[in-house]
């Protein structure tokens, strides 16, 4: 005879010990101890769903066991059901993150690039290829223009919306809406920005700042194919403010 | 940091000093849980007073009357008594633990912005600058998450991160407690009731997409939470709970209505099922309609004058108009709704309205799509939409696991008046499509505006899963 206790332990502790795993890694990743962690979890759980399909699967045909041998009622097994579900629920979900989808070099996973479907990818490249120049020509300006100070004025009334700030993910397309269009990967640039003189700069500290400004007011659209993820918007007349000369 | 902590504490106080009225109607869990969503709605209701009669908002002024409000609602408390021995030490600690927290996420700044947010963040200021209301902002954006951050002004704060990941914090909270303790009358046992309501809401908080909207700087999670409390505050006075939670349902309803541009249309969805009940007095109806229908049709009269001469992309002085009749038809159905000959037809309703959006939405889709190609761009943006829900939304297994749970619930045995939830879902569904096909900027990715939508009603729809499946497998346990 099994335990109760022994028994529900078997039953709650695969998917438990996975939702475990999920959130160490998560909360090890965001503390910046990423390296082995990473390392572990991607020699031991390498196929993660394969994984906890067959863990999910085990719990099941255990449970069915059990309610075969009328070892527990019919309430109770609904019940155990439905919360090792949700348990797996949980650990699926929290495999879905994106940082977990991404190898050591940062790129995606080969599980997530197989699931791309063709016709997105092309139409990635296709507006990649049109704006492709536009980019490239501004990433040396966006290295030019990193470590200055960038005084800001704040939006006025009468003036259209001066500063917009967006974070957009890698190969997603940007529509033109605005024609003038400035990036930089790093949200400290909020930080600086000062109540009461209502002005922002960019110091030195951001490591990865990536300004694009496109010059072409007829562009329709941006794709931006590196990990930047955001993208500041300013109109043309502050752009012409700026402290930088962007068309040297 | 201090400035926005007093803010938020102040909020706080001010909703609790407000719920504490009604202490001896409303269990204790749910009068903590919702002081802090209806501090916030007070605040913003007390600014939106001032521009709605023209007062600028001067920082002395709007200091002085948040704190009148608050010293209002505190003498009535002491008048009530509300402040015995033993309900002092829980209001200590849960004020405590509010700044404990608050502290914590104040420290803690992972601030998600885009171009949205930033409008948000700007418009606050704009607000709390200008002496007038800016169509422009108005047209755009509703009001409720722009007088949030007008707040900055008067408190002297940058802007207001701590607010999203506090409101992550009580609605995840009240999740759990509603799913725990939804039919209260009755004692229930603790352990694996917790443990399954404590799953269930865990299950929506390790979807990537709703962890983070918990620091993004947006409405959709405010308007998550309004309308998730809206709905249950009503289904919790259908089933004979005490009236407060009809009070509690119009001032999260009109949250709702202020915080999205198109929350006056979803909001006419409980109003419509309020309407066709008949386990609602015609006194509670008459409350809800009128109170409903009077704050939406003075604020769209006053936008009907600030749009005068301007033209929206979303709302503009027609649509204001247009807003105004809706709500003064819903006025005319319930007093229809009254008249002995038309009563019977009453429980026609919500399948009529279920129809109604239905039909709706099939002429959006033959109209629009005769525009569009021969329905390719619809197909196109149906597509995009599906891909978003299923991969690219950061929705994990989220919304394939509740749309099957949702199939499946939907024939399991039923709950007391659960028909709110199930009409609430799907006319919001076939409204959210409707809508959708007016919008632009369809793209792959979570920053998709439809994408974001889906957090509007994920906590209703979890509720309704979750407590059916709950009534289900703990049959013997719940009353």
């Amino acid at each position: 005879m099994m335990n109760k206790k022994l028994r529900n332990m078997m039953l709650f502790l695969p998917p438990a010990i996975l939702v475990i795993f999920n959130v160490v890694f998560i909360l090890s990743y965001l503390g910046g101890k990423k390296g082995y962690l990473r390392t572990a979890y991607q020699i031991v759980l390498n196929d993660f769903y394969g994984l906890q399909s067959a863990a999910f699967v085990v719990v099941l045909a255990i449970l069915c066991g059990l309610g075969l041998r009328k070892k527990i009622s019919g309430a109770a097994f609904l019940r155990r059901i439905f919360l090792i579900f949700l348990l797996f629920m949980i650990a699926v979900n929290l495999s879905f993150f994106p940082e977990l989808n991404r190898d050591t070099q940062g790129q995606e996973s080969k599980r997530f690039r197989r699931l791309r479907t063709p016709h997105l990818e092309e139409a990635v490249r296709s507006s990649a290829a049109k704006s492709a120049g536009a980019i490239e020509k501004y990433l040396q300006l966006g290295n030019d223009l990193n470590g200055k100070t960038l005084i800001v004025p704040w939006p006025s009334e009468d003036e259209e919306f001066g500063l917009f700030i967006g974070f957009v993910d890698p190969g997603a397309v940007v529509r033109k809406k605005y024609p003038y269009l400035i990036g930089a990967d790093d949200l400290d640039f909020l930080k600086t920005f000062d109540a009461r003189t209502s002005r922002f700069s960019i110091k030195n500290e951001m490591t990865e700042s990536l300004v694009i400004v496109s010059e072409d007011p007829d562009a329709e659209e941006f794709t931006l194919f590196r990990n930047d993820r955001t993208i500041f918007f300013f109109s043309p007349e502050i752009v012409k403010r700026l402290p930088v000369n962007l068309h040297d | 940091m201090i400035n926005q902590f007093l803010f938020l504490f102040f909020l706080e106080v001010l909703g609790l000093s407000f719920m504490i009225l009604f202490k001896k109607n409303l269990d204790r869990a749910y009068l903590y849980l919702l002081s802090f969503p209806m501090g916030v709605s007070l605040w913003v209701f007390l600014i939106l007073i001032f521009l709605c009669t023209g007062l600028h908002l001067y920082r002395w002024a709007v200091l002085t009357a948040s704190f009148l409000m608050l010293g209002a609602f505190f003498l009535m408390d002491l008048k009530k008594k509300a402040f015995s021995r033993e309900e002092r030490m829980p209001l200590v600690i849960l004020l405590l633990s509010f700044a404990a927290l608050s502290f914590v996420f104040l420290g803690l700044n992972y601030s998600f912005f885009t171009n949205d947010s930033w409008a948000l963040v700007a418009g606050g200021r704009t607000i709390a600058l200008s002496t007038g209301l800016p169509a422009r902002l108005l047209a755009e954006k509703g009001i409720f998450s722009y007088i949030l951050h007008s707040a900055g002004s008067f408190w002297h704060f940058d802007y207001l991160y701590a607010l999203y990941p506090m409101i992550t914090l009580f609605l995840m909270l009240f999740f759990i407690y509603s799913l725990y303790a939804p039919f209260e009358k009755k004692r229930i046992s603790l352990n694996r009731h917790l443990a399954y309501s404590g799953l269930a809401a865990l299950f929506l908080l390790s979807t990537f997409f709703i962890l983070m909207n918990s620091t993004y700087i947006h409405s959709n999670l405010l308007y998550g939470f309004y309308a998730f409390i809206a709905v249950f505050g009503l289904w919790k006075r259908l089933r004979g709970d005490h009236s407060v939670w009809l009070v509690v349902s119009i001032l999260a309803l009109l949250s709702s209505v202020f915080i999205r541009v198109e929350g006056p249309l979803v909001a006419l969805i409980p109003v419509i099922l309020l309407i066709s009940t008949r386990e609602l007095s015609l006194k509670d109806k008459r409350i809800y309609v009128l109170s409903v229908t009077l704050a939406v049709s003075a604020w769209f009269l006053k936008l009907f004058f600030v749009f005068s001469g301007f033209t929206g992309k979303k709302l503009n002085a027609d649509r204001s108009l247009f807003v105004i009749l809706i709500y003064l038809l819903c006025l005319l159905g319930l007093w229809l709704s009254e008249k002995r000959g038309l009563a019977r037809l009453r429980s026609y309703g919500p399948p009529a309205m279920l129809y109604a959006l239905a039909f709706l939405w099939s002429y959006f889709i033959w109209t629009k799509g005769m525009s569009m190609k021969g329905g390719d761009l619809i197909i196109r943006r149906y597509g995009i939409l599906l891909v978003n829900i299923l991969r690219d939304g950061g929705w994990g297994i989220t919304w394939m696991a509740l749309f099957f749970l949702f199939i499946a619930a939907l024939f399991m045995a039923r709950f007391p008046q659960d028909s709110l939830f199930a009409y609430t879902i799907l006319s919001f569904g076939l409204l959210f499509n409707s809508l959708n096909l007016f919008r632009g900027g369809w793209r792959v990715g979570w920053g998709d505006s439809g994408n974001r939508m889906l957090v509007h009603i994920i906590f209703i729809l979890g509720f309704y899963i979750f407590l059916k499946f709950k009534v289900m497998i703990f049959k013997n346990e719940t009353s």
